[in-house]
Protein backbone atom coordinates (compact mmCIF):
# COMPACT_ATOMS: atom_id res chain seq x y z
CA UNK A 1 0.00 0.00 0.00
CA UNK A 2 1.24 3.13 -1.09
CA UNK A 3 1.28 6.71 0.49
CA UNK A 4 -1.83 7.98 -1.78
CA UNK A 5 -3.68 4.34 -0.69
CA UNK A 6 -3.04 4.52 2.64
CA UNK A 7 -3.90 8.62 2.88
CA UNK A 8 -7.47 7.56 1.06
CA UNK A 9 -8.01 4.70 3.63
CA UNK A 10 -7.41 6.99 6.52
CA UNK A 11 -9.15 10.09 5.10
CA UNK A 12 -12.31 7.37 5.39
CA UNK A 13 -12.07 6.89 8.81
CA UNK A 14 -11.09 10.48 9.69
CA UNK A 15 -14.95 11.50 7.89
CA UNK A 16 -15.96 9.23 10.45
CA UNK A 17 -13.74 11.24 13.45
CA UNK A 18 -15.43 14.56 11.44
CA UNK A 19 -18.99 13.58 11.60
CA UNK A 20 -18.52 12.24 15.70
CA UNK A 21 -16.68 15.83 16.35
CA UNK A 22 -19.66 18.11 14.72
CA UNK A 23 -22.45 16.17 15.97
CA UNK A 24 -20.96 16.67 19.16
CA UNK A 25 -20.79 19.89 19.24
CA UNK A 26 -24.44 20.80 17.42
CA UNK A 27 -25.57 18.71 20.45
CA UNK A 28 -23.50 19.49 23.11
CA UNK A 29 -23.41 23.54 22.52
CA UNK A 30 -27.01 24.19 23.57
CA UNK A 31 -27.28 21.00 25.79
CA UNK A 32 -24.50 22.80 27.83
CA UNK A 33 -26.29 25.83 28.02
CA UNK A 34 -29.75 24.05 29.31
CA UNK A 35 -27.42 22.42 31.48
CA UNK A 36 -25.57 25.82 32.78
CA UNK A 37 -29.10 27.37 33.72
CA UNK A 38 -29.78 24.13 35.69
CA UNK A 39 -26.93 24.26 37.96
CA UNK A 40 -27.63 28.36 38.67
CA UNK A 41 -30.91 27.45 39.05
CA UNK A 42 -32.74 29.37 42.20
CA UNK A 43 -34.60 26.29 42.64
CA UNK A 44 -32.32 24.27 44.71
CA UNK A 45 -33.54 20.68 44.24
CA UNK A 46 -32.81 21.09 40.40
CA UNK A 47 -29.67 23.08 40.75
CA UNK A 48 -28.57 20.18 42.76
CA UNK A 49 -29.79 17.49 40.52
CA UNK A 50 -27.89 19.17 38.04
CA UNK A 51 -24.79 19.51 40.09
CA UNK A 52 -24.59 15.77 40.99
CA UNK A 53 -25.25 14.72 37.05
CA UNK A 54 -22.04 16.77 36.25
CA UNK A 55 -20.16 15.47 39.26
CA UNK A 56 -20.80 12.21 37.90
CA UNK A 57 -20.36 12.31 34.20
CA UNK A 58 -17.15 14.74 34.86
CA UNK A 59 -16.34 12.20 37.80
CA UNK A 60 -15.87 9.01 35.25
CA UNK A 61 -13.52 8.32 32.42
CA UNK A 62 -15.36 9.40 28.76
CA UNK A 63 -14.38 5.85 27.61
CA UNK A 64 -16.61 4.39 30.34
CA UNK A 65 -19.30 6.21 29.50
CA UNK A 66 -19.41 5.00 25.94
CA UNK A 67 -19.13 1.87 26.98
CA UNK A 68 -22.13 1.78 29.37
CA UNK A 69 -24.37 3.49 27.09
CA UNK A 70 -23.46 1.44 23.96
CA UNK A 71 -24.05 -2.18 25.74
CA UNK A 72 -26.56 -1.38 29.19
CA UNK A 73 -29.67 -0.44 26.92
CA UNK A 74 -29.05 -3.55 25.22
CA UNK A 75 -27.62 -5.77 28.29
CA UNK A 76 -30.59 -4.89 30.70
CA UNK A 77 -33.83 -3.81 28.62
CA UNK A 78 -33.14 -5.59 25.37
CA UNK A 79 -33.49 -2.51 23.38
CA UNK A 80 -29.63 -2.24 21.38
CA UNK A 81 -29.11 1.41 20.50
CA UNK A 82 -29.32 1.13 16.68
CA UNK A 83 -26.17 2.05 15.25
CA UNK A 84 -22.82 2.17 17.42
CA UNK A 85 -21.43 5.61 15.89
CA UNK A 86 -25.24 6.70 17.46
CA UNK A 87 -24.14 5.37 20.85
CA UNK A 88 -20.69 6.98 20.76
CA UNK A 89 -22.48 10.22 19.74
CA UNK A 90 -25.08 10.30 22.90
CA UNK A 91 -22.30 9.34 25.06
CA UNK A 92 -19.40 12.55 23.89
CA UNK A 93 -22.85 14.91 24.01
CA UNK A 94 -23.71 14.34 27.19
CA UNK A 95 -19.84 14.47 28.42
CA UNK A 96 -18.89 17.75 26.64
CA UNK A 97 -22.08 19.37 27.73
CA UNK A 98 -21.12 18.81 31.15
CA UNK A 99 -17.90 20.58 30.54
CA UNK A 100 -19.53 23.26 28.31
CA UNK A 101 -22.31 23.91 30.83
CA UNK A 102 -19.33 24.65 33.46
CA UNK A 103 -17.13 27.23 31.06
CA UNK A 104 -20.74 28.45 30.29
CA UNK A 105 -21.93 29.40 33.74
CA UNK A 106 -18.09 31.12 34.56
CA UNK A 107 -18.96 33.33 31.80
CA UNK A 108 -22.39 34.15 32.74
CA UNK A 109 -21.60 34.54 36.58
CA UNK A 110 -18.73 36.83 35.45
CA UNK A 111 -20.93 39.41 33.97
CA UNK A 112 -21.44 41.96 36.64
CA UNK A 113 -25.03 41.81 38.06
CA UNK A 114 -25.61 45.68 37.21
CA UNK A 115 -26.23 44.74 33.48
CA UNK A 116 -29.19 42.55 34.62
CA UNK A 117 -29.87 45.12 36.91
CA UNK A 118 -30.31 48.16 33.95
CA UNK A 119 -31.73 45.78 31.45
CA UNK A 120 -34.98 45.33 34.38
CA UNK A 121 -34.97 48.93 34.79
CA UNK A 122 -35.45 49.37 30.91
CA UNK A 123 -38.22 46.99 31.28
CA UNK A 124 -36.83 43.73 29.34
CA UNK A 125 -37.88 40.14 29.97
CA UNK A 126 -35.29 37.96 31.42
CA UNK A 127 -34.33 36.39 28.82
CA UNK A 128 -34.27 39.52 26.49
CA UNK A 129 -31.49 40.96 28.81
CA UNK A 130 -29.57 37.38 28.13
CA UNK A 131 -29.60 37.12 24.50
CA UNK A 132 -29.51 40.75 23.55
CA UNK A 133 -27.07 42.05 26.18
CA UNK A 134 -25.41 38.84 27.91
CA UNK A 135 -24.64 36.46 25.53
CA UNK A 136 -21.89 37.55 22.92
CA UNK A 137 -20.29 39.18 25.85
CA UNK A 138 -19.85 35.86 27.27
CA UNK A 139 -19.08 34.58 24.12
CA UNK A 140 -15.95 36.82 24.04
CA UNK A 141 -15.07 35.28 27.98
CA UNK A 142 -15.49 32.13 27.11
CA UNK A 143 -13.80 32.00 23.40
CA UNK A 144 -10.49 30.79 25.15
CA UNK A 145 -11.72 28.13 27.05
CA UNK A 146 -13.73 26.83 24.92
CA UNK A 147 -11.27 26.47 22.00
CA UNK A 148 -9.24 24.16 24.91
CA UNK A 149 -12.33 22.05 25.10
CA UNK A 150 -13.45 21.84 21.46
CA UNK A 151 -9.50 20.89 20.52
CA UNK A 152 -9.68 18.39 22.94
CA UNK A 153 -12.69 16.66 21.53
CA UNK A 154 -11.04 16.47 17.88
CA UNK A 155 -8.51 13.88 19.55
CA UNK A 156 -11.26 12.53 21.90
CA UNK A 157 -13.05 10.86 18.70
CA UNK A 158 -10.12 8.12 18.80
CA UNK A 159 -11.89 6.84 22.17
CA UNK A 160 -14.84 5.97 20.61
CA UNK A 161 -13.33 2.75 18.75
CA UNK A 162 -14.07 1.20 22.12
CA UNK A 163 -17.45 0.12 20.97
CA UNK A 164 -15.88 -0.59 17.03
CA UNK A 165 -16.68 2.53 15.53
CA UNK A 166 -14.17 2.38 12.75
CA UNK A 167 -12.22 6.31 13.43
CA UNK A 168 -9.46 6.89 12.04
CA UNK A 169 -7.38 5.06 14.18
CA UNK A 170 -8.80 1.77 14.11
CA UNK A 171 -8.13 2.09 10.79
CA UNK A 172 -4.72 2.31 10.98
CA UNK A 173 -4.51 -0.21 13.47
CA UNK A 174 -6.46 -2.57 10.67
CA UNK A 175 -4.09 -1.37 8.16
CA UNK A 176 -1.75 -2.63 11.06
CA UNK A 177 -3.11 -6.06 11.10
CA UNK A 178 -1.86 -6.55 7.30
CA UNK A 179 1.93 -5.92 8.05
CA UNK A 180 2.44 -2.05 7.86
CA UNK A 181 2.85 0.19 11.12
CA UNK A 182 3.63 3.64 9.66
CA UNK A 183 0.14 4.43 9.03
CA UNK A 184 -1.23 4.59 12.45
CA UNK A 185 2.10 7.00 13.35
CA UNK A 186 0.98 9.23 10.12
CA UNK A 187 -2.66 9.62 11.81
CA UNK A 188 -1.39 12.21 14.16
CA UNK A 189 -1.00 14.99 10.38
CA UNK A 190 -5.24 14.35 9.88
CA UNK A 191 -5.56 15.61 13.81
CA UNK A 192 -2.19 18.29 13.48
CA UNK A 193 -4.08 19.17 10.21
CA UNK A 194 -7.05 19.84 11.89
CA UNK A 195 -6.39 21.54 15.29
CA UNK A 196 -4.10 23.80 13.02
CA UNK A 197 -7.65 25.03 11.28
CA UNK A 198 -9.27 25.07 14.12
CA UNK A 199 -6.90 26.77 16.12
CA UNK A 200 -6.84 29.90 13.21
CA UNK A 201 -10.79 29.95 13.69
CA UNK A 202 -10.73 30.44 17.59
CA UNK A 203 -8.10 33.18 16.54
CA UNK A 204 -10.19 35.02 14.31
CA UNK A 205 -13.58 34.69 16.20
CA UNK A 206 -11.88 36.51 19.63
CA UNK A 207 -10.46 38.91 17.03
CA UNK A 208 -14.00 39.52 15.86
CA UNK A 209 -15.07 39.51 19.65
CA UNK A 210 -12.36 42.10 20.49
CA UNK A 211 -14.80 45.32 19.69
CA UNK A 212 -16.57 44.58 23.02
CA UNK A 213 -13.18 45.35 25.48
CA UNK A 214 -14.27 48.20 27.03
CA UNK B 1 -34.72 29.94 26.60
CA UNK B 2 -37.77 27.90 26.14
CA UNK B 3 -36.61 28.20 22.60
CA UNK B 4 -33.27 26.33 23.44
CA UNK B 5 -34.81 23.82 25.38
CA UNK B 6 -37.66 22.71 23.19
CA UNK B 7 -34.51 22.51 20.34
CA UNK B 8 -32.36 20.53 22.44
CA UNK B 9 -34.78 18.49 23.63
CA UNK B 10 -35.85 18.06 19.47
CA UNK B 11 -32.07 16.81 18.97
CA UNK B 12 -31.80 14.82 21.84
CA UNK B 13 -35.01 12.96 20.77
CA UNK B 14 -33.95 12.81 17.61
CA UNK B 15 -30.75 10.63 18.76
CA UNK B 16 -32.57 7.95 20.02
CA UNK B 17 -34.65 7.12 17.77
CA UNK B 18 -33.59 3.65 16.78
CA UNK B 19 -34.40 1.16 13.92
CA UNK B 20 -35.49 -1.82 14.60
CA UNK B 21 -33.23 -4.63 13.55
CA UNK B 22 -33.98 -6.77 10.27
CA UNK B 23 -35.00 -10.34 10.33
CA UNK B 24 -33.15 -13.30 8.79
CA UNK B 25 -30.03 -11.19 9.27
CA UNK B 26 -27.00 -12.88 11.02
CA UNK B 27 -24.44 -10.63 12.39
CA UNK B 28 -21.39 -12.06 12.33
CA UNK B 29 -18.76 -10.24 14.59
CA UNK B 30 -15.39 -10.58 13.86
CA UNK B 31 -11.93 -8.43 14.23
CA UNK B 32 -9.48 -7.91 11.93
CA UNK B 33 -7.26 -11.65 11.53
CA UNK B 34 -5.33 -12.61 9.03
CA UNK B 35 -6.35 -15.30 7.12
CA UNK B 36 -10.09 -15.48 8.81
CA UNK B 37 -11.23 -11.94 8.68
CA UNK B 38 -9.50 -9.15 7.10
CA UNK B 39 -10.24 -6.46 4.50
CA UNK B 40 -9.26 -6.40 0.74
CA UNK B 41 -7.76 -3.51 -1.01
CA UNK B 42 -11.13 -2.42 -1.51
CA UNK B 43 -12.46 -2.19 2.06
CA UNK B 44 -15.08 -5.43 1.61
CA UNK B 45 -14.63 -8.28 4.25
CA UNK B 46 -12.67 -11.23 3.14
CA UNK B 47 -10.46 -14.69 4.58
CA UNK B 48 -11.69 -17.66 5.17
CA UNK B 49 -14.32 -16.85 7.95
CA UNK B 50 -15.79 -14.70 5.89
CA UNK B 51 -16.39 -16.68 3.01
CA UNK B 52 -17.31 -19.82 4.87
CA UNK B 53 -19.69 -17.40 6.74
CA UNK B 54 -21.31 -16.39 3.66
CA UNK B 55 -22.00 -19.48 2.75
CA UNK B 56 -23.51 -21.11 5.87
CA UNK B 57 -25.68 -18.07 5.05
CA UNK B 58 -26.34 -18.69 1.49
CA UNK B 59 -27.29 -22.37 2.75
CA UNK B 60 -29.63 -20.87 5.43
CA UNK B 61 -31.04 -18.57 3.66
CA UNK B 62 -29.49 -15.37 6.14
CA UNK B 63 -28.11 -12.65 4.97
CA UNK B 64 -25.09 -12.22 6.58
CA UNK B 65 -23.25 -9.23 8.46
CA UNK B 66 -20.06 -8.15 9.53
CA UNK B 67 -19.63 -6.52 12.75
CA UNK B 68 -16.08 -5.63 13.49
CA UNK B 69 -15.54 -5.87 17.11
CA UNK B 70 -13.14 -5.21 20.60
CA UNK B 71 -12.63 -9.03 20.92
CA UNK B 72 -12.05 -8.81 24.64
CA UNK B 73 -15.77 -7.74 24.22
CA UNK B 74 -16.85 -10.67 22.26
CA UNK B 75 -19.37 -12.12 25.06
CA UNK B 76 -20.73 -8.87 26.30
CA UNK B 77 -21.78 -7.98 22.39
CA UNK B 78 -23.09 -11.42 22.24
CA UNK B 79 -25.56 -11.35 25.16
CA UNK B 80 -26.37 -7.79 24.31
CA UNK B 81 -27.59 -8.94 20.84
CA UNK B 82 -25.19 -6.39 19.26
CA UNK B 83 -24.09 -9.57 17.62
CA UNK B 84 -25.46 -12.85 16.51
CA UNK B 85 -22.48 -14.94 16.43
CA UNK B 86 -18.70 -14.79 17.04
CA UNK B 87 -17.34 -16.45 14.10
CA UNK B 88 -13.29 -14.98 14.07
CA UNK B 89 -11.30 -18.09 14.48
CA UNK B 90 -12.22 -18.56 18.00
CA UNK B 91 -10.59 -21.15 20.08
CA UNK B 92 -13.24 -23.06 21.40
CA UNK B 93 -11.89 -25.47 23.78
CA UNK B 94 -9.82 -23.02 25.97
CA UNK B 95 -10.43 -21.23 29.31
CA UNK B 96 -11.41 -17.54 28.60
CA UNK B 97 -8.78 -15.05 30.45
CA UNK B 98 -11.03 -12.60 30.88
CA UNK B 99 -14.01 -14.71 32.23
CA UNK B 100 -12.05 -17.00 34.09
CA UNK B 101 -14.19 -20.06 32.54
CA UNK B 102 -13.99 -21.94 29.72
CA UNK B 103 -15.33 -20.53 26.73
CA UNK B 104 -18.51 -23.18 26.23
CA UNK B 105 -19.79 -21.77 29.59
CA UNK B 106 -20.44 -18.59 27.91
CA UNK B 107 -21.47 -19.74 24.38
CA UNK B 108 -22.71 -22.63 22.70
CA UNK B 109 -20.29 -23.95 20.04
CA UNK B 110 -21.13 -25.23 16.37
CA UNK B 111 -19.14 -28.36 15.46
CA UNK B 112 -15.12 -27.27 15.56
CA UNK B 113 -14.22 -26.42 12.14
CA UNK B 114 -10.42 -25.72 12.16
CA UNK B 115 -7.67 -27.28 14.08
CA UNK B 116 -4.93 -24.69 15.79
CA UNK B 117 -2.12 -24.19 18.23
CA UNK B 118 -0.70 -21.36 20.14
CA UNK B 119 3.23 -20.60 19.43
CA UNK B 120 5.31 -18.49 20.11
CA UNK B 121 6.98 -15.13 17.79
CA UNK B 122 10.19 -13.94 18.51
CA UNK B 123 12.56 -11.43 16.84
CA UNK B 124 14.45 -13.19 14.73
CA UNK B 125 17.75 -11.58 15.97
CA UNK B 126 17.40 -13.25 19.65
CA UNK B 127 16.77 -17.08 17.62
CA UNK B 128 19.62 -17.95 20.13
CA UNK B 129 18.35 -17.46 23.35
CA UNK B 130 15.11 -19.34 22.93
CA UNK B 131 16.27 -23.01 22.24
CA UNK B 132 13.81 -24.88 24.43
CA UNK B 133 10.31 -24.17 26.01
CA UNK B 134 12.18 -24.10 29.23
CA UNK B 135 13.93 -20.95 28.69
CA UNK B 136 10.49 -18.66 28.14
CA UNK B 137 10.10 -19.09 31.87
CA UNK B 138 10.89 -15.93 33.73
CA UNK B 139 10.54 -13.55 30.57
CA UNK B 140 8.19 -10.81 29.80
CA UNK B 141 5.36 -11.90 26.72
CA UNK B 142 2.50 -10.49 25.48
CA UNK B 143 -1.00 -12.00 24.07
CA UNK B 144 -3.78 -10.45 23.28
CA UNK B 145 -6.05 -9.89 26.51
CA UNK B 146 -8.46 -12.69 26.85
CA UNK B 147 -7.30 -15.04 24.34
CA UNK B 148 -6.10 -17.85 24.20
CA UNK B 149 -2.65 -17.11 23.44
CA UNK B 150 -3.25 -15.24 27.15
CA UNK B 151 -3.86 -18.44 28.89
CA UNK B 152 -0.57 -20.18 27.44
CA UNK B 153 1.97 -17.24 27.57
CA UNK B 154 0.74 -17.05 31.27
CA UNK B 155 1.63 -20.79 31.86
CA UNK B 156 5.10 -20.97 30.40
CA UNK B 157 6.45 -17.96 31.50
CA UNK B 158 5.52 -19.21 35.24
CA UNK B 159 5.46 -17.23 38.51
CA UNK B 160 8.64 -15.27 38.13
CA UNK B 161 7.90 -13.82 34.49
CA UNK B 162 5.66 -11.14 33.43
CA UNK B 163 2.78 -10.40 31.40
CA UNK B 164 1.47 -7.86 28.74
CA UNK B 165 -1.73 -8.10 27.52
CA UNK B 166 -2.72 -5.91 24.41
CA UNK B 167 -6.03 -5.24 22.48
CA UNK B 168 -4.92 -7.07 19.95
CA UNK B 169 -3.54 -10.40 18.46
CA UNK B 170 -1.42 -8.16 15.98
CA UNK B 171 -0.62 -5.83 18.65
CA UNK B 172 2.18 -8.24 19.90
CA UNK B 173 3.69 -7.95 16.99
CA UNK B 174 4.71 -4.37 18.09
CA UNK B 175 5.46 -5.25 20.97
CA UNK B 176 7.85 -8.13 19.82
CA UNK B 177 9.67 -5.60 16.97
CA UNK B 178 10.00 -2.88 19.32
CA UNK B 179 11.80 -4.69 22.08
CA UNK B 180 8.77 -4.09 24.84
CA UNK B 181 8.32 -8.09 25.17
CA UNK B 182 10.76 -10.85 24.72
CA UNK B 183 7.99 -12.63 23.08
CA UNK B 184 4.27 -13.28 22.08
CA UNK B 185 2.02 -16.01 22.20
CA UNK B 186 -0.56 -15.74 19.28
CA UNK B 187 -2.67 -18.58 17.13
CA UNK B 188 0.02 -20.47 14.56
CA UNK B 189 -2.55 -19.71 12.04
CA UNK B 190 -1.83 -15.99 12.45
CA UNK B 191 1.47 -16.17 13.15
CA UNK B 192 2.77 -18.12 10.11
CA UNK B 193 0.54 -16.01 7.80
CA UNK B 194 1.91 -12.42 9.29
CA UNK B 195 5.34 -12.86 11.04
CA UNK B 196 8.16 -12.60 8.07
CA UNK B 197 6.05 -10.59 6.03
CA UNK B 198 5.72 -6.48 5.84
CA UNK B 199 6.56 -4.30 8.86
CA UNK B 200 7.08 -7.68 10.21
CA UNK B 201 9.96 -8.98 8.27
CA UNK B 202 12.74 -9.35 11.10
CA UNK B 203 9.81 -11.35 13.32
CA UNK B 204 9.29 -15.58 13.04
CA UNK B 205 8.19 -18.38 14.54
CA UNK B 206 10.34 -19.79 17.31
CA UNK B 207 10.31 -24.03 16.94
CA UNK B 208 9.16 -24.82 20.43
CA UNK B 209 7.16 -27.55 21.22
CA UNK B 210 5.19 -25.66 24.11
CA UNK B 211 3.70 -29.24 24.77
CA UNK B 212 0.35 -27.06 24.17
CA UNK B 213 -2.84 -29.25 23.63
CA UNK B 214 -4.03 -29.34 20.10
CA UNK B 215 -7.19 -26.24 19.62
CA UNK B 216 -9.74 -26.11 17.07
CA UNK B 217 -12.15 -22.97 16.72
CA UNK B 218 -15.31 -23.00 16.51
CA UNK B 219 -18.17 -20.35 15.72
CA UNK B 220 -19.62 -19.24 19.19
CA UNK B 221 -23.73 -18.75 19.28
CA UNK B 222 -25.87 -17.40 22.18
CA UNK B 223 -26.74 -20.49 24.61
CA UNK B 224 -29.64 -21.99 24.14
CA UNK B 225 -29.89 -20.62 20.19
CA UNK B 226 -31.66 -22.53 17.99
CA UNK B 227 -28.86 -21.56 15.27
CA UNK B 228 -26.61 -23.91 16.54
CA UNK B 229 -28.17 -27.16 14.84
CA UNK B 230 -29.18 -25.34 11.51
CA UNK B 231 -25.57 -24.23 10.96
CA UNK B 232 -24.12 -27.93 12.25
CA UNK B 233 -25.86 -29.36 9.31
CA UNK B 234 -24.74 -26.63 7.03
CA UNK B 235 -21.64 -26.91 7.78
CA UNK B 236 -21.55 -30.66 7.46
CA UNK B 237 -22.76 -30.14 4.07
CA UNK B 238 -20.24 -27.44 2.89
CA UNK B 239 -17.62 -30.29 4.15
CA UNK B 240 -19.04 -32.58 1.88
CA UNK B 241 -19.56 -31.23 -1.20
CA UNK B 242 -16.19 -29.77 -1.08
CA UNK B 243 -16.76 -26.44 -0.76
CA UNK B 244 -15.12 -25.74 2.62
CA UNK B 245 -11.71 -27.09 1.39
CA UNK B 246 -12.04 -25.00 -1.77
CA UNK B 247 -12.48 -21.88 0.49
CA UNK B 248 -9.39 -23.03 2.31
CA UNK B 249 -7.20 -23.45 -0.60
CA UNK B 250 -7.43 -19.99 -1.60
CA UNK B 251 -6.12 -19.61 2.16
CA UNK B 252 -3.50 -22.30 2.35
CA UNK B 253 -5.38 -23.46 4.97
CA UNK B 254 -6.51 -27.01 3.59
CA UNK B 255 -4.47 -28.95 5.95
CA UNK B 256 -6.23 -27.24 8.55
CA UNK B 257 -9.74 -28.09 8.45
CA UNK B 258 -10.79 -30.45 10.17
CA UNK B 259 -14.25 -31.13 11.61
CA UNK B 260 -14.68 -31.98 15.19
CA UNK B 261 -18.34 -32.77 16.00
CA UNK B 262 -17.66 -34.18 19.85
CA UNK B 263 -18.95 -31.44 22.12
CA UNK B 264 -16.46 -28.63 23.34
CA UNK B 265 -16.85 -29.61 27.23
CA UNK B 266 -15.28 -33.47 26.43
CA UNK B 267 -12.44 -31.47 24.90
CA UNK B 268 -10.42 -30.10 27.77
Amino acid sequence: MGLWNVTLSLWSGFQTTLLLFFLTLAFALPLGLLISFGSMSKFAPLRYAVKIFVWIIRGTPLMLQIIIIFYVPALFFGTPISTRFIAAVIAFVINYACYFSEIYRGGIESISNSQFEAGQALGMTKSQIFFRVILLQVIKRIAAPMSNEVITLVKDTALARVIAVVEIIRVAENIMSGGLIWPLFYTAVFFLLSVGILTLMFGFLEKKLSYFRA
Amino acid sequence: MKKVLLITAIMVAALFVACGKKDNVLVVGVTQFEPMNFLDANGNWTGFDTEFALAVGERLGMEIQFQEITWSQKFIELQAGTIDAIWNGMTANTVDSATGRPRHEDVDFSYSYMLNTQCVVIRTDRVGEFTSAADLAGRTAAAEEGSAGDTVANEVIGADGSFIGVVAQIDTFIEVKSGAVDFAVVDSILAHQIAGTGDFGDLMVAELSLGARQEVYAIGLPIGSDLVEQINNAIMELYSDGTLRRIAEKYGLEESVVIGTQPISSMH
